[in-house]
């Protein structure tokens, strides 16, 4: 198809033509983010919930998945690897996978859920060589029980930070990525969690510790965080979100955002 | 100092090598350019999908790279091994081309030619307004069998 003289003239040519290019939606952008769940519908399953997803271009390699089934739902947040379009487009791959495990084989535990994915991208992937795409990610999953808010988390190259009455603790995922072709068979633990009435929970790509900035002039880290994290405890859950876009924001004061940044809060 | 034709030509020309580099780099397979030429804003031409790259600083314009559906459809194939990509991959493989192209004439451009993010479309967006006094300028490629347009409007 070609398309030719369609093109609307702008009658006064010293006006800024260009903010109308700002006008034209740009199509990857709204599918990025009309694939990816809508924040309000986390409240449906937990007392308070947020989510902060800044991709550092218009469209990120950052996503998250939201499922329930019975009594339980599923929460994973992942992390492809790679930006742009092309970490995009592996979002998707991740989704379908996600999906397909729902369709057709409906594995309870976390820890089975990303070797089952692992799997099924190794497969997709399997005999195609030379291409371009890193088809790896980093994965955090948690499952929750809605009665009794019992709650099992696994993680492939992700941590999830639990701020309880006692202090904040960082449950450790496996060191191994997701979705590597390379990679032998590889198994994920699920660990079951403590407090989790009493505790609010952080899942967060990994471009929240990519970011540069601070006092230092340094990538943030974990431990700084989680520290932050800690302190806003005090603070009612509903205003949580605005204190970490603030922390945030402050970290990386004038530089550039450096990378897709996708930070999500709850209280089971 | 450069007069506005020969600014306007090196541009074009960093435009056409960063299209061919990315081909022959990229895809193992080379580009072949048409012979350009000039045309009036008010006949654009747009193929299926089209990344479109602002251009502000010392000179205000675009660039656009637009190619159907099939030309993108190859590349996907080539880089990620999908057969039977959706319109979603589609137009990510759309803007990927655009922002690669872009992000290497940013690096060869001086610090008062600015280049946005690409923004990607289907068709012809009726937003799409420009002025009649920009210079428009067609670049046909011929890739794998191909036809795409890289286009190039300035004050």
């Amino acid at each position: 198809m070609m398309i030719e003289g369609n093109i609307n003239k702008q009658q006064d040519p010293k006006s800024n033509w260009l903010l109308n290019l700002d006008k034209i939606e740009d199509k990857t952008r709204r599918n990025y983010f009309s694939g990816l769940p809508p924040e309000h519908t986390l409240l449906d399953f937990f007392t308070y919930a947020f989510v902060i997803n800044k991709p550092k271009g218009r469209v990120g390699g950052d996503g998250f998945w939201l499922h329930e089934r019975g009594d339980d739902v599923y929460l994973a947040l992942f992390t492809c690897v790679g930006e742009g379009h092309l970490a995009h487009m592996m979002i998707r791959i991740y989704m379908n996978a996600l999906k397909r495990m729902v369709n057709e084989y409906a594995i309870d535990y976390p820890g089975s859920i990303l070797q089952f994915v692992h799997g099924e991208v190794q497969s997709r992937f399997n005999n195609k060589n030379n291409i371009l795409l890193n088809t790896n990610a980093n994965i955090g999953i948690v499952k929750v029980n809605l009665i009794t808010k019992e709650m099992s988390f696994a993680g492939a190259n992700m941590n999830l930070i639990q701020a309880a009455r006692d202090g904040v603790r960082v449950i450790e995922g496996e060191k191994r990525q997701v979705g590597d072709t390379g990679a032998s068979k590889t198994a994920y633990s699920s660990i079951a969690l403590t407090d989790t009435d009493t505790s609010s929970f952080y899942l967060c790509s990994s471009g929240v510790y990519n970011l540069i900035g601070g006092t230092s002039f340094k990538k943030l880290n974990m431990a700084e965080f989680s520290q932050h994290l800690a302190t806003i405890q005090r603070y009612p859950v509903s205003s949580q979100k605005e204190h970490v876009e603030e922390f945030l924001a402050d970290w990386t004061g004038s530089n550039r955002q450096n990378d897709d940044i996708l930070v999500i809060g709850f209280t089971p | 100092m450069e007069s506005r034709k020969e600014e306007f030509e090196a541009t074009c020309n960093l435009f056409i090598n960063s299209v061919n580099n990315y081909f022959k780099h990229l895809t193992e397979i080379d580009s072949n350019i048409r012979v350009p030429y000039l045309k009036e804003a008010n006949g654009l031409l747009l193929k299926d999908y089209t990344g479109m790259i602002a251009i502000s600083g010392s000179r205000k314009g675009f660039v656009y790279i637009s190619a159907n559906r099939e030309m993108f459809g190859d590349l996907i194939h080539m880089f990620i091994g999908i057969d039977d990509p959706s319109d979603e991959d589609i137009l990510d493989m759309a803007g990927e081309i655009s922002n690669v192209v872009a992000g290497n004439v940013r690096a060869n451009l001086g610090a008062n030619f600015m280049i946005s993010v690409p923004i990607v479309f289907e068709g012809m967006p009726k937003e799409l307004k420009i002025p009649e006094n920009v210079s428009i300028y067609v670049i046909p490629i011929q890739w794998n069998n191909h036809e795409a347009f890289v286009v190039l409007g300035l004050e």
